[in-house]
């Protein structure tokens, strides 16, 4: 899926806006509360092949009722997950001591494993430590960013969010001793911080969609936060990008959302491994097929992602010590068709998909 | 929680630590498998080494064979492993015969209960990641004397 998309992006307006917001090195600098969080997310999109690849930090869990009394260093979390002829991946965890970030800077170091943006481009170096799976990537951003600040998830829990819809990626993936070479293949990112914890009174879904047509100048990044029992949305969108710009936002009552079906698996690949003797079986309450209709004054666009496979991380839940969130991550096709300020939109690619359910 | 294990370093060592590890860290869970233990005995017999588990009113206690146990479970060192690195669900297990199961159906559900409340308080509590790296050893130790 190579692309003569020919969108460049000032890297200077992305080091801007895509920092740490909070370090494990310099606590005064960055005083914390009890349920921080802070990840970068980014997705692969190539043929046969879905990489997801996610820096997390988190604050340590501490013992029952004892909170710190000032700020902590934060651990970090690992997670690998790709898709070719079946499931890799895991969830590898880091001391305190293991982890290093760059505060206000934008790279990190976990164990062996690092992320940094040099040169306009974001570059990974990830090899697990108990499975052959190891990526060296370089990720180009020819998107905008577009950042969301404050989302509430539950109340006074929330979540800043950062989008790069599209990115070029070059680079090589190891699955199994076997190499994947990547040439201006597709590529997603995000960076999320804010303070919550699993298991509180909220559920997300959000998507990806990248088109598999080289010229297609269209991406998309869908979002809708519900309570945890999805009988309230507390809001939802459709972000559209027109080449690198950011062209159109629907949001909340712009959005009609169906989500159709059950998605049925006869084996779900659960991350970390441990964790699917807490959450076994192959139920993942994820819809077949999500249809999103969008429509404001003159601008209309129909949204449909249908999924393919699905993997789920299992969380234990902070809020309670006998519960878990499954992290339902889905693959799929995803599609896009309407019109936006006259101009007629049209795209079919792929999408990967994420269903929180606690 | 007591130990009688003559040997520290086997799986009843390794366990009685374990157990240790969540009562300090997550004391609700650890709670948990003692209420859900409070009327059995359960036996566990992993490869040639065997033991019980007993609730009693200052928490669980360890110690030799009771074969006249409520639940008596008897497997292997690497189908535990297996399982905790999912290789292996706990039903294929069962029906494939890596673990035998013997108890009446309140029994085994109870023992369920503190099963899972034994892994919910694992994966929260500190510690317990090098007790697994033991525990692996451990297991290999045993596959290479077989």
């Amino acid at each position: 899926m190579s692309l003569e998309f020919g969108a460049r992006v000032d890297a200077t307006k992305v080091r801007e806006t895509d920092y740490f917001r909070c370090s494990s090195v310099a606590p005064a600098a960055a005083p914390r509360t009890p349920g921080y969080k802070e990840w970068h997310h980014f997705i692969v999109y190539a043929p046969g092949l879905r990489l997801l690849v996610n820096f997390n930090l988190t604050e340590p869990r501490y013992a029952e009722g004892v909170l710190p009394a000032g700020p902590t260093p934060l651990t970090g979390r690992l997670i690998v997950i790709a898709e070719r002829s079946g499931w890799h991946g895991d969830l590898e965890r880091f001391s305190p001591a293991e982890v290093t970030v760059v505060p206000g800077g934008l790279s990190a170091r976990f164990g062996q494993n690092a992320m940094w943006f040099e040169d306009g481009a974001y570059h990974l170096q990830v090899q697990l430590q108990h499975q052959a799976v190891s990526c060296c990537l370089k990720l180009k951003p020819v998107t905008e960013p577009v950042l969301s600040n404050h989302i509430q998830l539950a109340p006074e829990r929330e979540l800043s969010w950062l989008i790069l819809p599209r990115l070029e990626v070059d680079g090589r993936v190891t699955l199994g001793g076997r190499d994947v070479q990547l040439r201006r293949a597709l590529g997603y990112h995000d960076h999320n911080w804010g303070r919550f914890s699993w298991g509180d009174d909220f559920a997300w879904e959000w998507g990806s969609l990248v088109p598999s047509r080289a010229d297609s100048p269209w991406t998309a990044v869908y979002v809708r936060m519900a309570n945890r029992g999805r009988s309230s949305v507390g809001t939802q969108g459709l972000f559209i990008w027109d080449r690198a710009r950011h062209c159109r936002f629907f949001r909340d009552r712009d959005l009609q959302v169906t989500l159709e079906g059950r998605k049925s698996m006869p084996v779900v690949h659960k991350i970390p491994r441990l964790m699917g003797l807490l959450a076994p079986g192959t139920c993942t309450d994820v819809p077949q097929r999500i249809v999103a209709f969008a429509q404001s004054g003159a601008d209309q666009v129909l949204m449909t992602f249908n999924t393919r496979n699905v993997s789920q991380v299992v969380i234990p839940n902070e809020t309670t010590t006998d519960s878990v969130t499954l992290l339902n991550e889905a693959t799929g096709s995803a599609d896009l068709a309407g019109t936006i300020g006259g101009r007629a939109v049209e795209m079919e690619g792929s999408g990967v998909f994420e269903f929180i359910r606690a | 929680m007591s130990s009688s294990s003559s040997e520290p370093d086997g799986v009843q060592g390794l366990l009685g630590r374990s157990l240790q590890a969540i009562r300090d860290s997550v004391p609700s869970q650890y709670a948990a498998i003692v209420t859900a233990l409070q009327h059995d005995v359960v036996q566990l017999q992993v490869d040639h080494e065997t033991f019980s588990i007993h609730a009693q009113p200052h928490g669980l206690a360890l110690a030799g064979a009771e074969p006249s146990a409520a639940v008596r479970l008897t497997t292997k060192s690497c189908t535990i492993t297996a399982l905790i690195d999912g290789t292996l669900d706990l039903i294929d297990a069962v029906l494939g015969e890596n673990i035998a199961l013997f108890g009446s159906v309140n029994d085994l559900l109870s023992f369920n209960e503190a099963l899972s409340a034994y892994l919910h308080g694992a994966v929260r509590s500190s510690g317990q990641e090098a007790i697994l790296r033991e525990f692996r050893l451990l297991a290999e130790r045993r596959k290479e004397r077989e």
